[in-house]
């Protein structure tokens, strides 16, 4: 162990095998204090259960319907409602980028707009048209356009300029600017708009779940939490970050093929 | 870029105003003795706002207890997350042995914890709070470390020739060095923060803004959910344009160095 | 700090080096590198970079070490510092071994703009590394401003370094060197970032600035010109790992001029000499890879 310390690098950075180690070592660590606090009583069993009893929660969880199909609506509306941000954020983005009348006309609304939570609109949302699969996707949608289309209307305004003399240089077409061009450059600005976007999408996605009790991961944690069964609302959680690791993974998967020029990802193969 | 930039004076208001008024002058006449349930009058909605919240008790008994634990929440965040981030961000070790668990946490939606902390403090301010706290401190937590981390070689070297105390080096070195980074994971947490005191008001609560909204939908008091939802973005709106201005304030340096030299 | 006049009277450098150079210390050899050697290893790979690089230089000498891009002059230099400890051998400054940064010894990097802070002021960046216990602060500002009245910036304290060309702000980051009041001032390619008449009179200024305070100054170039033109003597780095290949005394007058100076036949010698030197180091490489290929 302590070999793998020692073999620091010049900028005091670990070497990667060194850095896994240390985290595994971190969390197995962590489950075994928390284990061991648990079945001294350091903590009572019924507000933090053992690690044991999570895991047989968890375990008795994958093996219903319910929980797939709760698992499902989550995740599909958070995809669904993504796509529609893009198909809203994109053209948006470019109409704003383009003219400046609708840049400064939309200026007030759009900064008005994003700083509102989309949670606070729930209640008003269910009164005017009840709990549906539509109002949940409006509320992420509402909820978690604003990154998007903010990371975007930047990106197109950050495009190198010398890169479009270089193409009015040598007399690229339209398609050929766009395609060579401006996605290239806006694509690391979508990227992280979408890291964001989908933190958001999917927060709100369970919030609605949870107090509308649509059906969800959202109603799960409702549901554990009403009939007191703490080791499900453990074993929920643990699925949820799950779920969140493997939207930030999709996302960062996006950006290894799609960026392998960029700065960032040369880096990271580099490392 | 610079030919977008040339408009100014009341012709920029007036162009960036005529839209919003439009919206509201809208709203109003076309809502003005609305007889349909769900629609009330912008006048109705905005006079019960008024009686509600400005004249009555309501700023007193909702909104400065909202306002206080989101402050609380919030501020915590802020000096925890940051005085971690600079600790973890300093030692690769114990970086390294916690990576796995920050990279969960930051990863969770936070309103998953909605159970475990309700079910630990019960209903209260305790719980909005902590809430706050354990859903908005990661992406400060995970940026500060980010930041802390990217000081350049040649400023490592620097420090250490000219032998700068580990004090000087944090507080002139690493926390500016830092500090654009910094501030952008103060940003996502203010949003994070934002959503988390409404859903906490929402779910563990018997007063505050989040409260009061559900309440009234749950009531089926329409212009009451309308006058709170109305609120929320008032409140969410003011709380970002205070947090901007702090944002220009401290990094002052760093916006006047961008328009001098034309870099980042 | 051992001799309490010299910051009173703003004296930068100069009554130390003097008071020092003329008492007990004399003789003994401000740095001296003894067998300095140093390989990198990463994994399996390992880079031989230094071996066995040995010189010395005295209080009040300007010495430049120069070499071909990628001789190693910069790790020589971080072994100096205190930056980096050598594989083999060792470095003294003022006799003693160096294992961290000593506090009399500043160094000028390469990129000014990297090195000063930009969210402080020029006179904030100075002042930053003048610790109490040598500098009292009330001391401090006759300190910042004669620094940078020394550099030519008088007046500019207040400014911000991004608020200045190029050579300016090299100028303050000598600035903070000289304020630092060290014993021996490294400098590490200190003009490889500036165009080409801001370089002429940096020279000038620093070889006016180290004459006049009998600065103790190692110079880190790969420019064969600045090198001859500059210093005392010049130490030749070569080789694949690097050796000391000559050290040269530069027997020109003190008196420097960048137009005098260089028309002298002698510079022209000294500088086909060490140009010669650089040469046939590089073919011995080519020579040695060429062997291997065939």
């Amino acid at each position: 162990m302590s070999q793998v310390v020692v073999n620091r690098r010049a900028s005091g950075t670990l070497s990667r095998q060194a850095e896994l180690t240390l985290g595994a070592v971190g969390l197995i660590g962590l489950v075994l204090l928390w284990q061991v606090a648990s079945v001294t009583g350091l903590v009572s069993e019924r507000v933090v259960p053992a690690p044991t009893d999570v895991a047989g929660a968890l375990g008795r969880l994958v093996t219903t319907g319910d929980f797939w199909g709760a698992v499902w609506a989550t995740v599909s509306i958070t995809v669904i409602g993504m796509v529609v941000i893009l198909l809203i954020a994109v053209p948006a983005a470019m109409a704003i980028h383009a003219s400046r009348i609708v840049e400064h006309s939309t200026w007030f609304l759009i900064e008005f707009l994003k700083p509102i939570p989309g949670v606070a609109l729930i209640p008003l949302a269910l009164l005017l048209w009840g709990p549906t699969d539509g109002v949940k996707l409006f509320l992420i949608v509402f909820g978690s356009l604003w990154p998007m289309l903010t990371q975007l209307v930047y990106g197109l305004r950050e495009i190198p300029g010398l890169a479009l003399e270089m193409a009015r240089v040598y007399r690229f077409g339209f398609w050929q600017r766009i395609h060579r061009i401006t996605i290239p450059s806006v694509l690391p600005f979508t990227l992280t708009g979408l890291r964001i976007s989908v933190t958001i999408a999917l927060i709100i996605a369970i919030v609605t779940e949870y107090i509308v009790g649509m059906s969800g991961l959202g109603s799960l944690l409702a549901l554990a939490q009403l009939n007191g069964v703490v080791d499900q609302a453990f074993a929920l959680l643990l699925v949820s970050g799950l779920l969140g690791l493997a939207f930030s993974g999709a996302v960062a998967a996006l950006s290894g093929p799609l960026l392998f020029w960029h700065p960032s990802q040369r880096e990271r193969r580099n490392a | 870029m610079t030919a977008k930039t040339t408009l100014r004076g009341w012709r920029l208001v007036l162009l960036r105003a005529w839209l919003p008024v439009t919206l509201v002058v809208l709203w109003w006449t076309l809502s003005a003795g609305s007889e349909a349930l769900y629609f009330p009058p912008l006048q109705e909605i905005l006079t019960t706002l008024v009686d509600e919240w400005i004249l009555g008790p309501r700023w007193r008994d909702d909104l400065l207890p909202s306002l206080a634990n989101f402050t609380i929440g919030f501020g915590v965040s802020v000096l925890l997350g940051t005085a971690l981030g600079v600790l973890l961000g300093m030692s690769p070790v114990v970086r390294a042995l916690f990576a796995p668990v920050l990279t969960f946490f930051r990863s969770l939606p936070s309103p998953a914890l909605i159970p475990i902390v309700l079910g630990i403090l019960g209903i209260g301010a305790g719980m909005n709070i902590s809430l706050i706290v354990l859903g908005a401190i990661w992406p400060i937590l995970l940026n500060t470390i980010d930041g802390v981390r990217s000081v350049d070689t040649q400023l490592r070297e620097m420090v250490r020739s000219y032998r700068l105390t580990r004090r000087q080096v944090i507080t002139y070195v690493i926390l500016p060095n830092a500090g654009p980074q910094i501030f952008a994971g103060y940003r996502i947490s203010l949003q994070i923060a934002i959503i988390l005191i409404v859903v906490s008001e929402m779910v563990g609560a018997t007063h505050g803004l989040g409260y009061y909204v559900l309440e009234s939908q749950q009531l089926f008091m329409v212009t009451q959910t309308w006058v709170g939802t109305i609120l929320l973005g008032i409140i969410g709106y003011l709380l970002t344009l205070i947090f901007l201005r702090i944002e220009r304030r401290v990094l002052r340096w760093q916006i006047r160095m961008r328009q001098a030299t034309g870099a980042s | 700090m051992a001799d309490p006049d010299a910051a009173g009277d703003g004296g930068v450098v100069t009554d130390k080096t003097r008071t020092k150079a003329d008492g007990i210390m004399g003789e003994q050899h401000i740095l001296d590198l003894q067998n300095v050697g140093k390989t990198y290893s990463t994994g399996a790979v390992s880079a031989r970079i230094l071996d066995g690089v040995e010189f010395t230089v005295d209080r009040g000498e300007f010495v430049c070490v120069v070499g071909p891009s990628g001789a190693g002059k910069t790790t020589l230099l971080k072994c100096i510092a205190g930056l980096t400890s050598p594989t083999t051998g060792r470095t003294l400054f003022e006799g003693e071994e160096v294992t961290e940064p000593p506090a009399k010894l500043a160094v000028i990097f390469q990129d000014y703009s990297r090195s000063l802070l930009p969210w402080l002021t020029v006179a904030k960046n100075i002042e930053l590394p003048l610790q109490k216990a040598r500098f009292p602060a009330k001391e401090r500002p006759d300190i910042i401003t004669e620094a940078l009245s020394n550099v030519g910036l008088e007046g500019k304290g207040s400014v911000y370094p991004w608020e200045m060309s190029g050579g300016m702000q090299q100028r303050a980051a000598i600035a903070r060197g000289l304020a630092y009041q060290p014993d021996v001032l490294l400098m590490d390619e200190p003009f490889a970032a500036v165009d080409a008449q801001t370089r002429i009179d940096l020279e000038d200024l620093v070889l006016g600035m180290s004459r006049r305070l009998g600065m103790t100054v190692l110079f880190v170039t790969h420019d064969i010109d600045e090198a001859v033109y500059m210093a005392h003597r010049v130490v030749v780095l070569s080789g694949t790992p690097a050796k000391v290949a000559r050290d040269i005394p530069v027997d020109l007058p003190d008196e420097r001029d960048q137009v005098t100076t260089k028309n002298l036949p002698r510079y022209g010698k000294l500088r086909a000499e060490v140009f010669g030197l650089i040469q046939e180091a590089k073919h011995a490489v080519t020579r040695d890879i060429g062997m291997v290929r065939a």
